[in-house]
């Protein structure tokens, strides 16, 4: 897992935000990046330069599902990883995000463990 | 003859609190129950009338006085203080919580952030008294490394230890702290779920606050109104209300004064 890759985390919410960013950095990530909805996550990823999303499912004009189905649907960002960040535990909506092709799904309330041991599986399997 | 003297009996009996249009349909009423097989021209029927009418009917019939002279006072300011201030108030409360414990929550944020960032300067502090050399802030610079001699090197590895472990109780706490702050966006969210639901309590009130002042106004014009009627007035009026007004089709300021004034 490279620590100096930008990461995107994106929650409608500024407290969601700022938790996801520290405990980030706990883990050692120094680059990341903030969207507070799933059309400003899509600027920042024309960008080119993120290795890596964390994304809340619920969220205004754009949900997380719409962000990972236009992720996965667009050549130049499909194959960045995408973690779901959400409360959302209903079986039909994991099942929906699998089957957009979500990385990982992570259930909130988390734990700084649960986010480091998620994204050690998804980038060393 | 007969109604205009009957009509002055009750006038007298209720103490001129019922208009000459109420006496007028209180009379109505009775000449239908006529129908019914009752003698209304019978002065027996009139004496009884009467004599009912210093009990139980005159009191019925101050509990109506009483109550249209009271309706506005009984119904209309306890549902519009519902709907103008209760509600509107309980929504301003609940958002001035959102904003406080917001803004509580970013100050404790900002404070964790800026311990989290002291302790990771430590943290590499630490890493390089473990590796042999001291990073030495500088104010001006960037931080220095200084190299250990080998006897110093050794002699802090208790120290070093130690603060490592220090560090990452730390770090750890940090972060911990910052999960609980999750409590901001769950109450967050939750309190924006109550004041939407306040929001559709306060328009269901407005219906029905519209509603019965369709149906009074709607029973004044034609007291023998049907139920189906009234209600079929207060969707079209409901609707007119709601919707866009267009030309000759919405209510004019007249109707509109004419509801508020029934309600």
């Amino acid at each position: 897992m490279d620590l100096n890759m930008n990461v995107l985390v994106v929650d409608d919410f500024a407290t969601m935000r700022r938790i996801l960013k520290a405990i980030l950095r706990q883990i050692g990530f120094t680059n990341i990046t903030e969207a507070d909805d799933g059309n400003t996550a899509l600027v920042e990823l024309q960008k080119g330069k993120v290795g890596l999303i964390l994304c809340d499912w619920n969220m205004p004009e754009m949900s997380g599902l719409d962000l990972l189905m236009a992720v996965r649907s667009n050549e130049g960002l499909k194959d960045i990883p995408f973690v779901m960040v959400t409360a959302e535990t209903k079986k039909e909506n994991i099942i929906e995000a699998v089957k957009a092709g979500v990385s990982s799904y992570i259930v909130k309330p988390f734990t700084a463990e649960t986010i480091g041991e998620k994204l050690k599986k998804v980038f060393d399997g | 003859m007969m109604k205009k003297h009957l009509s002055s009996e009750i006038y007298d009996l209720v103490d001129g609190r019922l208009t000459s249009d109420e006496i007028e349909q209180l009379i109505d009423l009775l000449m239908r129950k006529d129908k019914d097989g009752i003698d209304i021209d019978s002065e027996v029927f009139f004496r009884d009338l009467a004599f009912e009418m210093t009990g139980q009917v005159r009191e019925l019939a101050s509990l109506i006085v009483d109550f249209k002279k009271d309706l506005r006072s009984k119904i209309h300011p306890e549902l519009t203080d519902i709907t103008v201030h209760y509600i509107p108030q309980v929504a301003d409360q609940l958002e001035t919580i959102i904003e406080a414990t917001e803004k509580a929550a970013n100050k404790i944020m900002d404070n964790l952030e800026g311990m989290q960032g002291e302790f990771e300067k430590m943290e590499r502090i630490v890493s390089s008294m473990r590796e042999g050399s001291i990073l030495v802030p500088a104010r001006t610079k960037k931080e220095m490394k200084v190299a250990l001699d080998s006897h110093t090197g050794k002699t802090v590895v208790p120290l070093v230890t130690f603060l490592e472990s220090h560090v990452n109780n730390s770090m750890s706490l940090i972060s911990d702290s910052f999960i609980q702050m999750s409590f901001q966006d769950l109450t967050g969210q939750r309190i924006k779920g109550l004041i939407s639901l306040f929001g559709q309590i306060d328009e269901k009130l407005k219906k029905m606050v519209i509603s019965l002042g369709i149906k009074l106004t709607e029973r004044v014009k034609n007291p023998h109104i049907s139920g189906d009627a009234l209600q079929r007035a207060v969707e079209e009026k409901a609707t007119e209300l709601a919707g866009p007004q267009k030309e000759g089709k919405g209510l004019d300021q007249a109707s509109i004064d004419e509801l508020l004034a029934n309600l």
